[in-house]
């Protein structure tokens, strides 16, 4: 049951939300019976045709475009293992040509967990009486804050319940907070933002604070799922308003976006081509696509019989070829895989499905953090977490599986932001700064926080297999690589970066 | 936000200044906590290191390739109009709707 208070601060918004729905035009693009008709009618391809998709998915790498709906309409259907094969290669092959063999790091930091919503997949919804629900205070904020930079954490996903508590105004006080962090060497570069949609002068406001991205998840693209799983009467039970929500932030100047579906709910293939068609709207009205997609699963939540026992839920083997459609399809995008997924899913989909980011040493009950012993609170968390290792096993493991941990947030510091970042995904380029700036970033890690074992194989092995690699294909820049590498380690500076 | 009128000229003069010292780069960008946040420039980026110049508090110019520092400030200087309509522009973006903030109509 909502307070008054919540009744109030919903119903308010409620009414707001309607007065935007009827000024609003943007077109609608998730056309139900076009994108069943797309799956439908493209069942069945000649492996040629899945091959020259596959090829053309290689060449949109260097030039930022989209796969056309079609064409993720037929790969969604391809059944031959040896087809699937040839699209996992693919997938990391674009991987690896956008951004090189970098895996970015970062952590999700639950700040509030209270939320007037009730949707029935949410551990979080507000009927769930079993979980406890609360918004940090600030003392309790910078107990977390001072647990993440002091294992390593330079980059957070902050996460907001939609509530009164955690409005957009505790956003901005709380990521400006963030940003005062200093704790040794340590500090808050980065914090993005998943939080509910805002109406145009809040995004405003967020965007003043100097956010990363600022990520929205449709959840689900079908229109009557959605309308299902979401109460009427509450703010999300809205569709138009969520998934119109990045428009918006575009309109504010927010223009690093992110998207993200909660697999499971419906049919992945229709989610697929949802997260498709959002991009290619973004790019029609602001000419910035996606900075980032997310493909989080359902997973299993204290006294939410939904989520273990959706009819849609996506196995091990369809979420490998999830995110490898995702890559082919929007080359130039981040692609996060998170910490729900168990060590030995996320170290295959790695390889299969062309991942960018990923969260580790990850905590995700409010609060989590400065209880950093107990993997899982149950009765504080919105799901039950898969990979509970910490960022230095997490990263022990990158390192012998030879990819370059990177702690890199100079892009947008560096005013390579929107449309100044998009041409240097879209045409590749983007890598030199990657790996540049990831040897820095892992360089200060191994010099300030990591274990004996991970400062070993990270200055044996890592260090230099990546400082050849820019010797190779950005001889220009090794020489300042360098440079700053001696200057971390003999003069102790740091955050130089490119 | 900038208006569309007032990208124009700051792509221009950008341009201008790549043009007549060899630049590969050069933009502006508003400062809002720790993000450098795009507004408008000419050229693409490479992985160089990147010179940067305030123009004001809210407003950085960046670069890349060898531009002196008196080119840069004379830059700047040349650019102080234009600064001042963006920081208006921008003012009535950024601040107008927190209440702590300095915003017109305070």
């Amino acid at each position: 049951m909502l307070t008054t208070i919540e009744n109030t601060w919903q119903q308010e918004r409620v009414e707001r939300v309607g007065k935007w729905s009827d000024a609003n035009d943007y077109e609608n693009f998730i056309d139900e019976a076009l994108i069943e008709k797309l799956l439908e009618s493209h069942r069945h391809s000649e492996p040629e045709v899945v091959k020259d998709i596959i090829n053309k998915a290689k060449d949109n790498a260097t030039t930022g475009a989209l796969l056309d709906p079609a064409d993720v309409a037929v790969l969604t259907n391809v059944q031959d293992p040896e087809l699937w094969q040839a699209i996992f290669e693919a997938a990391n092959w674009i991987k690896q040509t956008v951004y090189g063999n970098r895996i970015v790091l970062f952590a999700p930091l639950y700040v509030s967990s209270v939320c007037v919503n009730n949707c029935a997949y949410c551990g979080f919804r507000s009927s769930n009486t079993q979980v406890r629900k609360r918004a940090l205070s600030q003392d309790e904020l910078q107990r977390e804050f001072d647990a993440l930079v002091n294992v390593g954490h330079k980059r957070l996903i902050m996460v907001y319940g939609e509530h009164p508590d955690s409005d957009y105004e505790y956003i901005c006080r709380t990521i400006e907070a963030a940003y005062q962090v200093k704790s040794g060497n340590g500090e808050i570069r980065r914090a993005n933002v998943n939080a509910a949609p805002l109406f145009v002068d809040e995004y405003k406001a967020v965007r003043s604070v100097g956010i990363g991205t600022y990520q929205v998840f449709q959840e689900t693209y079908h229109r009557p799922t959605y309308q299902k799983l979401h109460s009427k009467g509450t703010l999300k039970s809205h569709f138009d308003w969520r998934v119109f929500a990045l428009h918006r932030a575009q309109e504010a100047g927010i223009d690093d976006v992110a998207l993200g579906v909660l697999f499971g709910l419906t049919d992945w293939r229709f989610e697929i081509l949802g997260l498709l068609y959002h991009a290619m709207s973004l790019e029609k009205y602001f000419g910035v696509g996606p900075h980032t997609i997310s493909y989080p699963r359902l997973e299993p939540a204290v006294n939410t019989p939904l989520a273990s026992a959706s009819p849609h839920q996506v196995s091990d083997e369809d979420f490998a070829k999830i995110v490898a459609i995702i890559r082919l399809m929007c080359p130039y995008t981040g692609s996060i895989l998170t910490a729900r997924e168990r060590p030995e899913v996320r170290r295959d989909i790695m390889r299969k499905g062309g991942v960018s980011q990923m969260d580790a040493g990850s905590r995700i009950a409010v609060g989590g953090y400065s209880q950093i012993d107990h993997e899982h609170l149950p009765d504080r968390q919105q799901f039950i977490l898969g990979d509970t290792r910490s960022l230095d096993e997490f990263i022990h493991d990158l390192c012998k599986d030879g990819y370059l941990p990177s702690f890199c947030t100079a892009g947008y510091r560096e005013g390579r932001t929107g449309a100044n970042f998009m041409p240097l995904a879209k045409h590749a380029t983007v890598k030199n700064f990657c790996i540049a700036n990831g040897i820095l970033t892992f360089q200060e890690y191994l010099e300030d926080y990591a274990s004996e074992p991970v400062r070993r194989i990270g200055s044996e092995t890592v260090v230099p297999q990546y400082l050849k690699w820019v010797d190779s294909h950005v001889p220009s820049l090794a020489p300042k690589v360098r440079e700053n590498l001696n200057r971390m380690r003999k003069d102790s500076e740091r955050d130089l970066h490119f | 936000m900038i208006s569309e009128s007032t990208r124009q000229i700051l792509q221009r003069r950008c341009k201008t200044l790549c043009q007549t010292h060899s630049l590969g780069i050069a933009y502006v960008a508003q400062v809002l906590g720790p993000r450098r946040h795009y507004l408008a420039g000419y050229g693409l980026p490479t992985a160089e290191p990147t010179g940067r110049l305030s123009v004001s508090d809210d407003i950085v110019l960046f670069w890349q390739g060898d531009l002196t520092e008196q080119a840069g400030l004379a830059f700047c200087d040349d650019l102080k109009d234009t600064v001042f309509s963006i920081e208006r522009e921008l003012a009535g973006c950024d601040t107008s709707s927190r209440p702590n903030c300095h915003s017109r109509g305070d």
